[in-house]
C-alpha cells in the first residue's frame, strides 16, 4: 500500500468531493448503483485513475470487458492505464464468467493476489456477475465477510458496481446495500429531448452529506456534480454594499430607474418582438464596456455577426465578448452551469442574456423558472449585474419567475391606425427594487445612435 | 520425467479449471502453434501467452498458480507472468540437469 497516508479517499473530482465531504472513507466499501449508460464504470475508473496520479495504488477486477478493451477505452478518456501497470500503480483483473464451484479458485487466486499487491483501492465491476455466479446468500457472505474485512484490515476501499436493469428500483439481490458502507445511487431519466442524471448518496458512514440528492453529467474527466448556487451576503454580493450604480447607455432610463442598475441586481427587460429589447440591451452593454467593464452578452436568437452588425447600425462603441448559443435540449442545471462557466471564464462583470424566450423552448415551465432561479442566485451572489429578455405576454404562465428579478423594465409598441402613421414605442420601468423610479410611460423611438426616451 | 509429469498435471488442472477449457486450449494450441499442451514443457512461455490470448493475463495466472501448487512449487504473490513462467522454466530445467 502506498505511503499516502489519509482517512478519506478523495474522488479527485472537485464537485463530487465537495458533495462528500472530502471523499470515500478508507476501509469501506461503496456500492454505486445504476441502469446501464449512468456512467458508474466510468466514475469509478476515473476514481481511480485520478489516485494513481497521486502516488495510491488501484486494481480493478472486471468481468465485463477483457485488458485490451478496458486499456483502449480508458485511453479514449486521457487515461494510460499500461503507464500505471508500468509504474507498479495498476492491476487488471479480467475474471471469466464461470459457474459457482469453477469460480472459488480465481476468487482465491484474486484474494490472494490482492492481499500481496495491497492496493489502496479495488473496483469490482460488477458484483452483480459475481451475485448472479455465486447466487445471493453466498455474495451477501463474500461481500460482509470477505470483502468488507478485506478492506478494513487492509485500510482500502473497495467500489462494488452493481447493474440495475432498466427499470427496476431494486439494486442487486435487495442487500448489497446494507452491507456496503456508502451507497450511491446513479440514474437516469428523459426531460424531452434532455437527458438528466442524478446521483443519489444514500448513505456514507463517517461523512457529512448536506444534500443526498445531485444531478450530473458525464465528462471525460469523469462526471461534473452540479452544486446548486447558494445565495450568500459575503464580501462579492452587492447587497452588502452602499449602491452602487451601473448606466444603461440611456441617460433618461438611468434616471426613470432612479440613478441606474443597481450593481449585482436583476432586470428583465420584457416586451413583444421588435419592442427593442435587444436594442436596448447592446446600449447597456456597449455603455458598461465603454466604462471599462468586463460585458458577457450571450445570445440565444442571432449570430455573433448579426449583433456586431446591430451594434454598428446603432453607432455603439463599446467592445464587449458576444457569445452566440444554440438553445439546445438541456436540463435547468446544464443551462446555469453552462452560464456560470460562461460567466467565470470572461470574469464577466455584467452579464447580458438575449433572450430567456429561446431559452424556455426546450423547457417545462417549472424547469425554465429553476434554470432562471439557479441563474439569478448565482449572479446575485457573485455581484454581477444581469439582464435578460424576455416576453412575458406570450408566456403567461411564466409570470412568477419575473417576481424574482429586481427590476422589470417593459416595452411595448402600439400598432399605428392611419396610413402613413408610425409606429409608437413606449417604456415603463415596472418594477425597481431598492430605488425611487420614475412609474410613468414614455415614448421613444430607435434611432441611429441608439434609444431616445422622450 | 518432469516434462511428463507436467503435462498430465496441465491436462488434470485444464480440466478442473472450467467445463472446456481444456477443449479450448487444446484447440488453439493446435491450430496457433501445431502443438498440443505439450508446448509447456517445451516452451512455457508461448502456453503462457496462449491462455493469456484466449482467457485473459488473469485466468492464466490462476491456471500456472494451481499448476505450480500441484507441482509443490512455492506460488509468490501478487502473481506476474514473468515469475510463472521463470518457475516453469526451472521445473523443467531441472529434469535436463538431471539427465
Amino acid at each position: 500500500m502506498s505511503e499516502v497516508g489519509e482517512d478519506v479517499i478523495p474522488s479527485g473530482i472537485e464537485s463530487l468531493d465537495k458533495a462528500l465531504s472530502g471523499g470515500f472513507p478508507r476501509g469501506s466499501t461503496i456500492l454505486i448503483a445504476g441502469n446501464p449508460g449512468t456512467g458508474k464504470t466510468h466514475l469509478c475508473v476515473h476514481i481511480l485513475y485520478n489516485n494513481m496520479r497521486r502516488g495510491l495504488k488501484g486494481a480493478y477486477v472486471s468481468f465485463a470487458e477483457n485488458k485490451g478493451a478496458f486499456y483502449e477505452n480508458a485511453k479514449h478518456s486521457g487515461m494510460d492505464l499500461r503507464e500505471m501497470e508500468e509504474k507498479g500503480l495498476f492491476k487488471f483483473y479480467d475474471m471469466l464468467t464461470l459457474s459457482g464451484e469453477n469460480l472459488g479458485e480465481f476468487i482465491r487466486v484474486l484474494i490472494e493476489d490482492l492481499v500481496a499487491y495491497k492496493p489502496d483501492i479495488v473496483i469490482f465491476d460488477s458484483i452483480t456477475v459475481i451475485g448472479q455466479m455465486l447466487g445471493g446468500t453466498t455474495l451477501r457472505s463474500f461481500i460482509h465477510s470477505v470483502i468488507s474485512r478485506l478492506v478494513s484490515a487492509l485500510n482500502m476501499t473497495a467500489f462494488l458496481i452493481s447493474e440495475v436493469p432498466y427499470g427496476e428500483k431494486r439494486v442487486g439481490f435487495g442487500m448489497e446495500e446494507f452491507v456496503a458502507d456508502g451507497v450511491i445511487i446513479m440514474e437516469m431519466e428523459m426531460m424531452r429531448e434532455a437527458t438528466r442524471r442524478y446521483m443519489k448518496i444514500m448513505k456514507m458512514r463517517g461523512r457529512k452529506i448536506k444534500r443526498a440528492t445531485y444531478e450530473y453529467t458525464i465528462t471525460n474527466e469523469g462526471i461534473e456534480v452540479f452544486l446548486l448556487p447558494e445565495l450568500r451576503f459575503d464580501g462579492q454580493s452587492s447587497w452588502g454594499r452602499e449602491f452602487q450604480y451601473v448606466p444603461t447607455g440611456n441617460e433618461k432610463l438611468d434616471e426613470m430607474l432612479g440613478g441606474g442598475l443597481l450593481r449585482g441586481s436583476v432586470t428583465l427587460i420584457d416586451g413583444p418582438p421588435g419592442s427593442g429589447k435587444t436594442v436596448l440591451s447592446l446600449s447597456i452593454a456597449s455603455k458598461n464596456a465603454l466604462e471599462g467593464r468586463k460585458v458577457l452578452y450571450i445570445t440565444f436568437e442571432e449570430s455573433t455577426a448579426q449583433i456586431e452588425m446591430t451594434k454598428k447600425r446603432l453607432s455603439l462603441k463599446g467592445d464587449f465578448k458576444v457569445i452566440a448559443l444554440v438553445p439546445e435540449a438541456g436540463t435547468p442545471i446544464e443551462y446555469y452551469d453552462m452560464i456560470r462557466k460562461l460567466v467565470s471564464e470572461e470574469n464577466a462583470e455584467i452579464l447580458i442574456i438575449d433572450s430567456l424566450s429561446a431559452m424556455e423552448t426546450n423547457m417545462h415551465p417549472e424547469e425554465f423558472q429553476r434554470a432562471v432561479r439557479y441563474i439569478e442566485l448565482f449572479t446575485k451572489g457573485r455581484g454581477i449585474t444581469t439582464v435578460m429578455t424576455y416576453n412575458l405576454s406570450l408566456n403567461k404562465n411564466n409570470s412568477g419567475f419575473s417576481v424574482m428579478a429586481d427590476n422589470v423594465i417593459l416595452l411595448s409598441y402600439i400598432l399605428p391606425k392611419n396610413p402613413g402613421d408610425t409606429l409608437k414605442r413606449t417604456i415603463i420601468i415596472l418594477k425597481s427594487r431598492r430605488t425611487m423610479n420614475d412609474d410613468r410611460l414614455h415614448e421613444f423611438v430607435i434611432t441611429s445612435e441608439g434609444i431616445k426616451i422622450k | 520425467m518432469e516434462k511428463d509429469i507436467l503435462v498430465k498435471t496441465t491436462n488434470e488442472v485444464l480440466q478442473r479449471l472450467g467445463p472446456y477449457f481444456k477443449e479450448a486450449v487444446e484447440a488453439y494450441l493446435r491450430t496457433k502453434y501445431d502443438a498440443g499442451v505439450e508446448l509447456i514443457g517445451d516452451d512455457p512461455e508461448e502456453f503462457y501467452s496462449a491462455l493469456e490470448s484466449l482467457f485473459g493475463e488473469f485466468t492464466a495466472n490462476v491456471f500456472f498458480s494451481r499448476l505450480l501448487s500441484e507441482l509443490g512449487i512455492s506460488v509468490h504473490y501478487p502473481l506476474t507472468g514473468t515469475s510463472i513462467v521463470e518457475s516453469i522454466k526451472s521445473y523443467v530445467n531441472t529434469e535436463d540437469k538431471t539427465d
